[in-house]
């Protein structure tokens, strides 16, 4: 499920499972007290926590969550009545309420196949309460900018959106995305995808899985993305290869050139199918070629 | 019972959002002594939850917590805890 909705939106990101629990549990305790959303961070990566109030460094997640009743004036939104004993954030199986960290342009999409998304926020509480608490007590979507706190704490950057949902939601959500796959991927009459199915499938075949408009993975270890772009007459033409590397020395060499992004560089270099002995719709010759470019990539970096 | 007690540094973090109105209160009471009372201003609703929490956790007493206009809550303080 997870794989689907991920390579169908092109997420850079695991969905992250949170799910309110009436005991406590040891086994995957934080190492010291951290903040909600920063376990949420911890799990885009593939981390697993199981944290009690004690575990819990802000106090307005403690209260979100249901940790502890409000003293002094009531906030919401928060799990009601307060009697969490602890949470686990991490894997989605079971959860209570999923986590989708997200672009704009990826919450369009969702929202299509959604029939769309409602967003009530308010710039705090966004990890805690506006994406999860909310969620779960009113078992519907709800889309959060984020709040200053989980931009700090949790170091989400400044195009990223967070989306709660109910686990069963997204079961139906992943469903709906199967399907329209099987169905070549039309979408309110426009084409959501419109790389050919065969060309999907041959991709799959090496083991690349497809993004928005684009089929990503690694090869030999090695990241890499691999657009294709179409001519004046919406034919595929092209095929532009992008290979990001962090906090290394480039040496590119023709046709390679190297685009700063942040920390990292993007290797990347456009080729047209035929001239380099690819046939998209067959496959043929399409690992042979993708492992040999990589291969001389990888020699570009030191 | 507010006008009683003598206060002896005072933030205004009217404005301000979580995670500031907590931090800059914890700066604050690293500039008073043991003993000395701190008044915070806020007009972010959590903050009125999570500054005396923040505080509680810290040692420090909460001498009082009210809203003193339509928006405007006060929190006061004793330090009690380097």
């Amino acid at each position: 499920m997870e794989k689907t909705i991920r390579s169908y939106l092109g997420m850079k990101h695991n969905l992250v499972g949170v799910k309110i629990l009436d005991e406590t549990d040891d086994t995957k305790k934080p190492l010291k007290p951290m903040r909600f959303c920063e376990m949420v961070a911890g799990a885009l990566s593939g981390k697993e926590f199981v944290a009690d109030s004690n575990d819990i460094s802000c106090p307005n997640a403690e209260l979100c969550l249901g940790f502890r009743e409000p003293k002094y004036v009531d906030i919401e939104p928060r799990i009601m009545p307060a009697e969490t004993k602890a949470v686990y954030v991490g894997k989605i199986e079971n959860a209570d309420v999923v986590l989708f960290i997200l672009t704009p342009e990826q919450v369009m999409t969702l929202s299509i196949l959604l029939g769309g998304i409602t967003s009530n926020f308010r710039g705090e509480l966004g990890v805690c309460g506006e994406a999860t608490a909310k969620v779960y007590m009113e078992r519907e979507p709800n889309l959060s900018f984020l709040c200053s706190g989980a931009r700090i704490f949790g170091d989400f950057k400044g195009n990223e959106v967070i989306l709660g949902m109910p686990y069963d939601t997204m079961k139906e959500l992943a469903n709906r995305i199967d399907k329209l796959l099987k169905t070549g991927g039309a979408l309110c009459g426009c084409q959501v995808t419109d790389i050919p199915s065969e060309i999907i499938h041959s991709f799959r075949e090496i083991g690349l899985e497809k993004g928005a408009d684009y089929f990503f993975g690694k090869i030999d270890g090695q990241n890499i993305r691999i657009y294709l772009n179409k001519d004046d007459s919406g034919r595929f033409k092209y095929m532009t290869f992008y290979f990001p590397v962090k906090d290394r020395e480039v040496k590119p060499k023709r046709p390679f050139e190297v685009k700063k992004r942040g920390n990292w560089n993007d290797i990347h270099a456009t080729f047209k199918p035929e001239e380099i002995g690819v046939n998209l719709y067959t496959g043929e010759n399409l690992k042979e070629t993708i492992k040999d470019i990589t291969t001389k990539v990888s020699e570009m970096i030191k | 019972m507010s006008k009683e007690i003598k206060v002896n540094k005072r933030i205004d973090l009217r404005g301000e959002v979580c995670p500031y109105p907590l931090v800059k209160s914890k700066l604050a009471m690293e500039d008073i002594g043991i003993g000395h009372v701190l008044e915070i201003l806020v007009d972010h609703l959590p903050s009125v939850e999570n500054i005396p929490r923040g505080m509680e956790n810290e040692g420090q007493d909460i001498l009082e917590v009210g809203k003193v206009s339509e928006t405007d809550w006060r929190i006061v303080v004793r330090k009690k805890k380097e």
